[in-house]
């Protein structure tokens, strides 16, 4: 009698089972940006040059600002990789040291503004009223001031460097993001998962900061991505018209502004820095588009 | 609608004061004397401020200037001993033309490409569209510049470089100023011709027999390009800090120039002048692009 039944293997107890193995919000998200080439070549190449700010200087002999006027417009060699400036100054560790400072600005910039959009952006929502409509309308009025203006007047105040740039592209930066934040948040606090944590007896801070933030952090990761690639534009503005980050500091808007001098002997010395800068913006914006698109699968 | 128009008015006139009162402050607090490079005695120093009023206490300064200002009167240059306005008056002619040329051309050619986006078939050139639109929005302006005045300039020796005496003179600082509008209009305007040729009353409008030519201007453009008229205010912000750059690579002595001059020199009132007056000038342009808007378009006051 016993023979007539057999148990199951193990393998053959669960083939009929067909769930999909589930997957949270985010490793779907990397999914979906993974397919996306350009985003992933953006990432990578944005890798490369965050890699060669960090270590990119300590692997050269050479200082940003060694001058060897003997040596000037050298042209590429083992010595000097990508040629030297005409001060005989390496071109490859000046390039590193401009992506530092572009790098820094870019996602400095991005995060202080993120931060306080959100926090503005937030409360206006959450609180409305008297409080959301006094401070949209100071929002008004910084967002109509020309920004680059008084970007460039701080920097006449506190000096060429990066803290100034900071504050500079800090002042305007955040109105996006509050924007943006505040609206999620209006049309947020009105679903049932709000009302429902109200009515659990969750304080404000928590409904606001754990329920409706977090439901709208995709909007404030694409806004964030927008950020970055606006800061960096601004400093090389600024260094190419001369007030940026001062010399002999090396940044990729005024090694750009040197080269123009030389434009026809030497159009290398240009070539490189502006090179460095459009591909960092390209990578970035298709970063950011690749991210968008991933965080909102719905959108298209 | 007088409501939303009046609203709009006042938020301008608080940011014009706001500009005018931040920039004196700024300007102000600069380190150093203006008069300080050009090696002159402490008293020597010391009368030049009396003369130009700088050892006021700086309230009463601040009211004199918002007196001047309300005169129309922007300032003396103390390294010059020129006004503000002669200077403003000197390169505002070079800076409008070019400036007013590249919008319309940005404007003509951005739409264009916007909906040649939209409507092609051929992947091909959506492709190549594509690529520019993208090219456009992440290349600064001063780099478009500097490769146009190399490539054509330079090397191929086509177009002249310096100054803007010809009509041809003009082709490469236009060029460089309108690069990146156009491309980021016409992506503004594919995205809007694409939704609007999706909505209802467009079917409706096929559904009762309408010309294409009706559809077009009367359905689909009206709708799709208010947008992009919406963008013209930031568009031209955008083409005066634009001429900073411009006209520094093209020797063009426009507004842009001077400014950038004045900045690099310390010049702090011809600074202070010219930003008071660019800031001015994009603020108005802003307000009358969105009260024109809402003209336009009803649903516009509504949403604010």
């Amino acid at each position: 009698m016993s023979d007539w039944f057999e148990p199951l293997p193990a393998e053959e107890k669960n083939s009929e089972f067909i769930a999909m193995q589930s997957k949270t919000f985010l490793q779907e998200a990397w999914e979906r940006f993974k397919k996306n080439k350009m985003a992933v070549a953006g990432l990578i190449v944005l890798l490369i040059f965050t890699l060669l700010a960090i270590f990119g200087p300590f692997f050269s002999p050479y200082d940003y600002d060694a001058q060897d006027t003997s040596n000037a417009y050298a042209a590429f060699s083992a010595q000097h990789l990508l040629g030297t400036d005409k001060f005989g100054r390496d071109v490859f560790v000046r390039l590193c040291y401009g992506a530092r400072i572009s790098l820094l600005i870019g996602f400095g910039a991005a995060l202080i503004n993120s931060f306080t959009g959100v926090i503005i952006g937030g409360l206006c929502g959450y609180i409305g009223g008297k409080f959301d409509t006094i401070v949209m309308r100071i929002v008004d009025i910084i967002y109509a001031m020309p920004s680059m203006l008084y970007v460039i007047l701080i920097m006449m105040v506190n000096g060429a460097n990066v803290r100034s740039i900071l504050i500079g592209v800090c002042i305007p930066g955040w109105i996006g993001m509050a924007r943006q934040v505040r609206g999620q948040i209006i049309g947020l606090k009105e679903q049932e998962f709000a009302l429902a944590a109200l009515v659990l007896g969750a304080s404000d801070k928590r409904i606001l900061f754990k329920h409706l933030i977090i439901n709208a952090i995709g909007p404030i990761i694409v806004q964030m991505t927008l950020l970055v690639p606006s800061a960096i534009f601004t400093e090389a503005f600024l260094s190419f018209i001369g007030i940026g980050i001062s010399a002999p500091m090396a940044s990729w808007g005024s090694m750009a502004q040197d080269a123009r001098q030389v434009i026809t002997l030497h159009p290398v010395q240009m070539l490189l820095p502006t090179l460095c800068i459009c591909l960092t913006i390209f990578s970035l914006n298709f970063l950011g588009e690749g991210i968008g698109d991933a965080l909102n699968p719905k959108k298209k | 609608m007088l409501r939303y128009i009046i609203k709009r008015l006042l938020v301008g006139i608080v940011t014009l004061w706001a500009l005018i009162t931040l920039t004196f402050i700024l300007v102000h607090r600069m380190p150093g004397s203006p008069f300080e490079a050009e090696n002159l005695s402490g008293s020597a120093i010391e009368q030049l401020e009396k003369a130009y009023g700088l050892n006021e206490p700086e309230w009463k300064q601040y009211l004199i200037y918002m007196e001047n200002l309300l005169h129309g009167e922007l300032g003396i240059s103390y390294k010059k001993n020129i006004s503000v306005n002669t200077l403003i008056a000197r390169g505002a002619p070079y800076t409008i033309k070019v400036g007013l040329l590249a919008f319309a051309l940005s404007a003509v050619i951005g739409i264009t490409i916007g909906i040649w986006m939209s409507v092609t078939k051929s992947q091909i050139v959506k492709n190549i569209l594509l690529a520019y639109a993208t090219l456009g929005v992440s290349v600064p302006a001063f780099v478009i510049g500097l490769y146009l005045m190399l490539v054509f300039g330079v090397w191929l020796n086509a177009v002249p470089v310096v100054g803007l005496s010809t009509p041809l003179h003009y082709v490469l600082p236009v060029a460089a100023q309108a690069f990146g509008p156009i491309a980021t209009i016409a992506r503004l305007t594919k995205s809007t011709y694409t939704e609007a040729t999706q909505m209802d009353y467009v079917i409706m409008a096929k559904a009762k027999g309408l010309s294409t030519f009706q559809i077009m201007f009367r359905h689909v453009l009206k709708n799709a390009l208010i947008p992009v008229v919406t963008y013209f205010g930031p568009a031209i912000a955008f083409t005066i800090t634009g001429s900073f750059v411009i006209e520094q690579i093209f020797s063009i002595p426009g507004i842009g120039r001077e400014f950038t001059n004045a900045i690099t020199n310390r010049d702090y009132t011809v600074v202070l002048g010219f930003s008071v007056f660019i800031g001015a000038l994009i603020i108005v342009a802003n307000l009358v692009v969105d009260i024109l808007c809402s003209l336009i378009d009803p649903r516009i006051k509504l949403t604010d």
